[in-house]
């Protein structure tokens, strides 16, 4: 990758790598007290409390690796963290998402959900993960790059 | 004409000049990777997320959508029911009882069962268990499990635990076994064989039975007690690493180093994935539900002919002094020798009848998962040890029971919640 | 906890030493053994969520919550449970948010039980044994306006026998504003022979009790103090009404699907070019 898009990839996974510690950190703090809720923002309601803490400590982590990857961000090594910390993120995400699809499906007294019930089921609030799952998207167009120039 | 042995190495040379190219190795991202999933201040923080995805997604995809969303419904509003409805006998009738629904006592009169947890008859708690419960948690587990195999994380996650696993006498490799006992403690127990001492395997092969619980009671609790499985991981794992610690350091023998091979990552071979799934998930079901109909059908003589009470009679000051759960705690314990998914059933029936409070039943489940294998295990542990062996880990196994067991208790009275 | 008494004999010395052995074992086992004296071997308490009771003791706040009273009483019973819904709806209603101050609560009680005089003096800071630095004012006031002034066991149990629903009545008031509110127990909280069950199964009126008729007592007893441990308001008391049931946000639903699908799609089109660029 040229050095524009090196320069902008160490300022963009700055600021996200700041923001997810800064959200992780929030989550671990409000986990003791059974997390938060601030408008569509929602930290609370996993089925296993201590879902909570886990998930604050698995962001704390990807900020660390997005703000870790900052420094010669080009390098393969460097771009390595910031691939690991999406995939944190993908994971979690990806988790909360899939839990929503599990839990749309079935209705509650009837076998199927009605349509309503259905989208009703993925209205806000959402985990702050949610929400770091469309900028940490914008890895892939670096491995692509990476990988273009492997080749 | 043969070539002489200077005119096959001055062939090879020119061969190798013309196709081979020399340079420095240069890392990719996914070498890159790799490296990160495996050095310990990085490897750990994965570890932490992907572990964290597996339970995720098996809480969801067996709990939620399949037995809380489908199954539940199917036995509770319609099979139980309709069986109730047609099944000749009624309730009181020893067959009835036996194969449908024993009741329970409510202000002094016999009552039907709402729920295939509280029924214990063959053909309601029998195919419930299995099929209603077990099944999806089964499927959940391998295909989790296929995922990590196939993508090349497990060898990484050994890697990771051996520095652990070493102050207990083991290596990284007894996380391969350890993760298939909580898919079954059989193939677990198998898994066992790579390992090079007999001391190892010993370790290996207690501390599975004792420590690991298997997908199908994994399954029951996240369906009845998923706010306590935390605590009940946790003191699982404190007495793995600890029980571990000392067997280790009492049993003679030697722990040798074990050499893995850690593959590439490659993107997962859904062909694989599924045909490994199928096998596993098949050959599960084949072996399970037997016993669960089996299980069920001897607890319900046992209730039958009194010998339950008696049995309740006898060890419930045991029971209850020592281990600080009600005796009615007997009948799951014994169900607990040939399923335990079946005796974590029995305790569900029991908590929704309000007879135990919350630490009873994280008491009774930490109870039923150490203190004895189910009996597949058992002849597994039969066939893979010999008799010495095998006294050695049912001795361990009843001390660290009594230990343990005894220990919880006193934790629940010093806190208060005993 | 109270902690049971027993009566001891006088003995000759071995016996005497055996009895203080026993009476210590009896001791230590009821610390473990909760000991219920109105209902023996009830089931245990239900899994409930209940906010404590913030007052203001002069400049001190103390949350009080059941668990509190339960101690302070013996047991979480059904007069207990009640009594302190009852004082929590009350406050609310009178104050909203803001804490009362210990001294400026008053509560008129029609209902002479211990479970709910030990709740009541617990709040008010009336009853015997509890440290506080101000004092709120509790009255036991019977339906046909009789005031029941000595509040010891054997005198509630006499004026208690003939209780019905009509004694689940609680006037809690705010004594610098003259501010009350009636909190009036809803029909149907106690099931329709509950206190017909009670006379007979506590008070042998007009007869003793059947085995049968004190398993249904226990029964319905049990259910009652749960409802007043995990019922909302609305349920228990007359004059609160039945919040409105949200309406699901099926447009926020909807956009965050269309949403993921289309993520879905692309990725799918992003994996099927790799495939086959390659």
């Amino acid at each position: 990758m040229d050095e524009g898009e090196a320069k902008l990839g160490r300022l963009y996974f700055a600021v996200l790598g700041a923001v997810a510690l800064a959200f992780g950190a929030a989550e671990l703090i409000a986990s003791a007290g059974g997390g938060f809720t601030w408008g569509i923002l929602d930290s609370s309601g996993a089925a296993n409390p201590l879902f909570l803490p886990w998930r604050a400590i698995i962001l704390l982590s990807a900020g660390f690796f997005y703000l870790s990857s900052v420094k010669d961000f080009a390098e393969v090594h460097q771009l390595a963290k910031s691939v690991m910390a999406s995939i944190m993120i993908w994971i979690v995400a990806g988790m909360a998402i899939w839990s929503r699809i599990a839990g749309s499906i079935p209705g509650e007294e009837t076998w199927f959900n009605t349509l309503d019930g259905f989208l009703a089921s993925y209205a806000p609030p959402y985990c702050p993960e949610m929400f770091l799952l469309p900028f940490s998207l914008v890895i892939v167009y670096y491995i692509l790059k990476e990988e273009e120039a492997e080749k | 004409m043969p070539l002489s042995v200077d005119e096959r190495w001055d062939l090879i040379d020119k061969i190798s000049k013309q196709t081979v190219t020399f340079g420095a190795y240069k890392h990719t991202l996914k070498d890159a990777i790799a490296e990160l999933t495996v050095k310990p201040l990085t490897g750990i923080p994965v570890a932490i997320a992907v572990i964290y995805g597996f339970w995720s997604f098996f809480g969801d995809f067996a709990g939620t959508l399949f037995t809380d969303g489908f199954m539940v419904k199917l036995f509770d509003e319609h099979w139980l029911p309709w069986l109730q409805s047609v099944f000749p006998g009624g309730l009181g009738n020893p067959l009835y009882a036996l194969m449908v629904d024993a009741g329970h006592i409510e202000n002094g009169v016999l009552v039907a069962s709402d729920t295939c947890f509280e029924s214990f008859g063959v053909l309601t708690s029998g195919l419930f268990v299995p099929f209603g419960v077990v099944l999806w948690a089964v499927v959940a587990f391998y295909l989790m499990f296929a995922v990590l195999e196939d993508v090349g994380y497990l060898p990484r996650l050994a890697v990771l635990v051996d520095t652990i696993l070493h102050k207990i006498g083991l290596h990284g490799y007894a996380i391969v076994p350890t993760f298939l006992s909580l898919g079954c403690n059989v193939p677990g127990v198998t898994a066992v064989r790579p390992l090079e001492t007999r001391k190892q395997r010993f370790l290996m092969i207690t501390l599975l039975s004792v420590f690991i619980p298997c997908g199908a009671q994994i399954g029951i609790m996240q369906d009845l007690v998923p706010e306590l499985m935390g605590w009940i991981f946790l003191t699982l794992a404190i007495g793995y690493l600890g029980f571990g610690f000392i067997l280790n350091k009492i049993v003679p023998g030697k722990s040798p180093e074990i050499v893995m091979d850690v593959p590439p990552y490659q993107m997962p071979m859904w062909r694989n994935i599924a045909s490994k799934l199928w096998i596993r998930t098949s050959r599960f079901l084949l072996v399970a539900v037997p016993f669960v109909l089996l299980g069920c059908l001897i607890v319900g003589l046992m209730y039958l002919t009194g010998a339950m009470d008696w049995l309740a009679a006898v060890f419930g000051p045991l029971l209850m002094g020592w281990f600080g759960v009600p005796e009615e705690t007997v009948a799951p314990l014994i169900a607990g020798f040939l399923r335990k998914d079946l005796a974590v059933g029995m305790i569900g029936g029991l908590m929704e009848r309000g007879l135990m409070t919350t630490f009873q039943v994280f008491t009774s489940v930490v109870l039923l998962c150490i203190y004895f294998p189910c009996l597949a295990t058992f002849v597994m542990m039969l066939k893979e040890e010999n008799g010495k062996e095998f006294l050695g880990s049912i001795v361990s196994l009843v001390a660290m029971v009594f230990v343990y067991g005894g220990l919880i208790h006193l934790v629940g009275i010093m806190l208060g919640v005993a | 906890m109270k902690k049971e008494k027993s009566k001891m004999q006088s003995a000759k010395l071995p016996l005497k030493a055996v009895a203080i052995v026993a009476l210590v074992l009896l001791a230590l086992s009821s610390a473990v053994i909760s000991v219920d004296a109105h209902m023996p071997r009830a089931k245990p308490l239900p899994e409930f969520e209940l906010e404590p009771i913030s007052i203001y003791d002069g400049d001190t706040l103390i949350d009080i919550s059941i668990d509190d009273i339960g101690d302070y009483h013996g047991e979480i019973c059904v007069c207990g449970g009640c009594a302190f819904r009852a004082t929590q709806l009350g406050i609310s209603k009178i104050l909203g948010e803001e804490i009362p101050a210990r001294d400026d609560i008053k509560i008129v009680s029609r209902l002479p039980t211990p479970g709910s005089r030990d709740c009541f003096q617990y709040i008010t800071g009336t009853g015997p044994g509890i440290e506080t630095k101000t004092k709120g004012e509790y009255k036991v006031i019977l339906p046909d306006g009789t005031a029941v002034v000595n509040l010891s066991n054997k005198d509630l149990k006499k004026v208690s026998n003939d209780n019905t629903l009509d004694n689940f009545r609680f006037d809690v008031c705010r004594k610098s504003t003259g501010e009350c509110f009636k909190v009036v127990l809803k029909l149907g909280v106690f099931s329709e022979d509950y206190f017909e069950l009670r006379k007979k199964v506590k008070f042998d009126i007009p007869e003793n009790a059947t085995s049968e008729e004190k398993a249904l007592f226990k029964s319905e007893w049990e259910d009652t103090r749960d409802k007043f441990l995990t019922s909302p308001d609305w349920v228990l008391f007359e004059g609160v009404e039945e919040p409105e049931e949200e309406e699901p946000d099926v447009v926020g639903g909807a956009t965050f699907f269309s949403i993921l699908v289309i993520g879905l799609i692309l990725l799918v089109g992003l994996v099927y070019s790799r495939k086959k660029a390659s």
